[in-house]
């Protein structure tokens, strides 16, 4: 537990430092203490986005010697002054200092923004309730990940957990059983090209947008070497019918990808991949399975992915999603720059 | 960073450099013999009893040098490649492929920029250049297919020296292929465009691929009919490799509708990102036919373009020109590639289509009495009658005054702010793939249930712009667009 100070004076003691390598095992131990801490702003999950193309920004804020917070900031490099800093999953602070991290934090965006020239900062941490340090951010239109998600909670035993299934679900898991799905995981990364080919078929069949196989290859190798990623694949008389990219942070497991196969409904393979996937992460200490994404709108576009996850029981859970502040020193920069060179012909 | 990835499969291996496609031993064979057989073969013609001088830009893996290492007449090579992850496989791994040509004594392997090397050698060293580069994803990737880089190569080429390099896809990025023929020319090259079909690219999206021969004095039918390959090749043969010369009209045609790269308005990355560009009217008759490239001796037609059309100017450009000619002319349908290219390669023109619907949003975030206040704090560096209509807009909003009309330069504020916003969120790729309505295959919510509207004070005046874009966007004709995002691909 970080030690409680009462910040009468704001930022007495509290400073804000880059990251170094060095750091990263300290930052990560953070990160995985808290229950609000998303993998996004995970070391290893800042590495994968470098091999994006991403410059990252690492940020702790420490109370004396002690990290009590930070953000890793993102910002994907373009010619010109138009792009964000953007901090998926963060910021992370405890709630002691949420205020005064808040402010040193913010402080650290409008430095950035004015060297990198961003216009904005979007943030989105994993709280449920906007504090009053997020008084000078808007709603963002678009999230950065799913705000609304479905956790299954699994520190009961597994016959607990079954039993809080819905009947569907239970039943479905039973016609996998029997027809003799079998389920497996691995950090082989020979296993990608097979989790991408179902991930494709799927992406075609419902025609959503997909991310291409390097972005896969970028992602499964950085996060196999962190030990926080693994391929699940649920087989079937020797055919591989479902998979997914099952990442492991703190306490937490996280269903981040996932596709199937249309062929042999009847067997359930979806099914018994998530039931592995939740006994996978029981086994490795998570107390809670994330489906990532989740709606009860019956009317959402995803709705039927919802109702399958349902069939799991869990809770939904929804966080405040992604906020921006305008960074608005930059933002007229921009703006006067463009007008100045547009020539500000009177039309 | 790095990445590397070997994909085993049961015939062998593909490679994957940074999550793109650098071979498959399936099929690499067309690839390495198509770039550079006929370019030793032509070379040694040319220069007959000359130990020849060869440069592989690239090609750390060692497939080409293998494909150089067949001609006796080739004394020594440089291979120049940045990476030495990649050498070090050569070396290892992919020793059984390149049957072992990085241990050559005939080759020395330079650990540097291409570019540097290239800038460092002194005129007229090699016989034959190889551009054997990694497909361009990113702007900095295209500076060594740039005026200026192929002005470099023919300077280090030897008079009458050959250079070979790997091209983009006709079919698919039309554009940017006719871009670096065009570049060639105005290079002072005479290049000769072929393509082939490598399944492998073929399976990954990439479609037909295109290579080009190219040297200072002009390549002839009578010198490319006489040339002679060597007889152990996988499979390569000489007419399949004349008929490689010839491209359908349609495509062809296209040559002469682009301009060249070049490192201060740099064209190519626009042209890949934006390939819808190509797509080529069927119905006229000069589209149909094959045009042969071998009998074709042209000089360019490019043009260096006076925008860069990724670049945010150039779009608030193209969104002003197209309000203008919306005004005089109806039913003008937009060029979205030009109004908003797409920034990245992992985007899709439908996701493009998709974000522009957030349009009026992205304006209701914005405080704008802030915003003009800051903007006003430099009034005096702005045109003055912009900083006027600001003036007037600040105190309209400030009192409360309803905004009925909008003048031509506050037209110009709305479309600068708008493309601002756009460009902003459509630079950062993860913006695109994690948009809360559609997001990944594991599915999201399209929203937050928590109303952060109660946290700002900024909505009212956000509000204002939401309606102010409303009015802009009608005005623009741009209306034929699901502004209300609710039509998801999903």
């Amino acid at each position: 537990m970080m030690n409680k100070i009462i910040n009468t004076s704001p930022n007495i003691g509290l400073k804000i430092k880059t990251l170094h390598p060095e750091d990263r095992d300290l930052w990560d131990r953070f990160g995985q203490a808290l229950p609000t801490a998303a993998f996004m702003q995970s070391w290893a999950w800042s590495d994968f986005k470098a091999l994006e193309g991403y410059q990252v920004f690492r940020y702790g804020i420490f109370d004396r010697h002690q990290l009590v917070g930070g953000c890793l900031f993102y910002f994907y490099p373009h010619h010109g002054k138009a792009n964000l800093l953007i901090s998926p999953g963060g910021p992370i602070l405890t709630a002691d200092y949420l205020e005064t991290g808040m402010k040193l934090l913010i402080q650290q965006a409008e430095i950035l923004g004015k060297e990198l020239g961003a216009i904005a900062w979007r943030i989105e941490p994993q709280w449920q309730h906007k504090p009053d340090c997020l008084s000078a951010f808007v709603k963002a239109p678009v999230e950065l990940s799913p705000s609304e998600t479905l956790l299954i909670d699994l520190q009961p035993s597994e016959a607990q957990i079954l039993q809080s299934m819905k009947q569907k679900g239970r039943y479905n898991l039973r016609l996998s059983w029997r027809a003799g799905v079998t389920v497996e995981f691995t950090t082989d990364s020979q296993a990608i090209p097979k989790f991408y080919e179902l991930f494709w078929e799927t992406v075609k069949q419902q025609e959503f947008f997909g991310e291409p196989y390097g972005f896969f290859i970028n992602l499964c190798q950085t996060l196999f070497a962190a030990k926080m990623a693994e391929i699940g694949f649920a087989r079937w008389q020797g055919k591989l019918l479902a998979a997914m990219i099952l990442v492991y942070w703190g306490d937490r497991a996280t269903y981040l990808y996932g596709g199937r196969s249309f062929a042999y409904p009847q067997v359930r393979a979806p099914s018994a991949l998530h039931w592995g996937a939740i006994q996978r992460a029981k086994q490795r200490g998570c107390k809670i399975y994330d489906f990532y994404g989740f709606t009860r709108d019956p009317d959402h576009n995803y709705a039927k992915f919802s109702q399958f996850k349902s069939q799991f029981g869990g809770i939904p859970y929804t966080t405040i999603g992604a906020g921006d502040y305008f960074l608005y020193d930059q933002l007229a920069d921009t703006l006067i720059n463009l007008l100045q060179n547009l020539g500000g012909d009177r039309r | 960073m790095t990445s590397l990835f070997i994909e085993q499969h049961e015939r062998g291996i593909a490679f994957y450099l940074n999550g793109d496609l650098q071979f498959d031993t399936d099929d690499e064979a067309i690839y390495h013999e198509y770039l550079v057989i006929p370019a030793l073969a032509l070379a040694i013609e040319r220069f007959p009893d000359t130990d020849l001088r060869v440069l592989i830009c690239g090609g750390g893996d060692g497939l080409a040098a293998r494909e150089v290492l067949r001609f006796p007449q080739v004394s020594h090579i440089d291979l120049v490649d940045y990476n030495p992850a990649v050498v070090e496989l050569g070396k290892t791994t992919f020793k059984a492929y390149n049957q072992d040509s990085l241990t050559s004594d005939r080759l020395t392997i330079h650990f540097q920029d291409a570019w540097e090397f290239l800038a460092s050698v002194p005129a007229s060293t090699y016989q034959v250049i190889i551009g054997d580069f990694t497909y361009p994803t990113c702007r900095e990737d295209t500076k060594i297919y740039s005026l200026e880089w192929f002005q470099k190569v023919n300077l280090a080429l030897d008079n009458g020296g050959i250079f070979t390099t790997n091209g983009v896809s006709p079919e698919y990025r039309t554009a940017g292929f006719w871009c670096l023929y065009q570049t060639l020319l105005a290079a002072g090259f005479h290049a000769k465009p072929l393509q082939i079909n490598i399944p492998s690219f073929r399976q990954d999206g990439y479609g037909n691929w295109g290579f080009f021969l190219a040297a200072e004095q002009v390549i002839t039918r009578d010198e490319l009919d006489a040339i002679a390959f060597p007889t152990n090749l996988q499979v390569l043969s000489q007419p399949a490799w004349l008929n490689a010369f010839q491209f359908e009209s349609r495509i062809a045609n296209f040559r002469h509708q682009v301009y060249i790269h070049c490192l201060d308005k740099p064209q190519l990355s626009y042209y890949l990102l934006n390939p819808t560009v190509a797509i080529l009217d069927d119905s006229d008759e000069a589209n149909f036919g094959l045009l042969d490239f071998i009998d074709l001796q042209e000089l360019g037609t490019g043009q260096i373009s006076q925008r860069d059309l990724l670049q945010l100017e150039s779009t608030a450009k193209a969104w002003l020109e197209h309000f203008q000619s919306s005004s005089n002319l109806p039913a003008n349908a937009p060029d979205l590639n030009k109004l908003f290219p797409l920034q990245h390669h992992y985007h899709s023109p439908k996701m493009r289509a998709e974000w522009l619907s957030y349009i009026k949003q992205f304006l209701a975030e914005i405080d704008i009495l802030r915003l003009l206040n800051k903007m006003l704090e430099r009034a005096q560096e702005l045109p003055p009658h912009i900083a006027g209509e600001l003036r007037s807009l600040a105190h309209k909003i400030r009192t409360g005054q309803p905004i009925v009309n909008i003048s031509p330069s506050m037209v110009q504020f709305l479309i600068v702010l708008s493309t601002t916003l756009l460009m902003a969120n459509l630079v950062t790729p993860d913006a695109v793939f994690a948009k809360g309505s559609y997001s990944r295959s594991s599915g999201s919510s399209s929203g937050s249930s928590i109303n952060w509207s109660s946290l700002s004070h900024n909505q009212s005046t956000g509000m204002t712009l939401f309606g102010i874009g409303s009015l802009l966007l009608a005005a623009f004709g741009l209306t034929f667009i699901d502004w209300t995002g609710g039509k998801n691909d999903e």
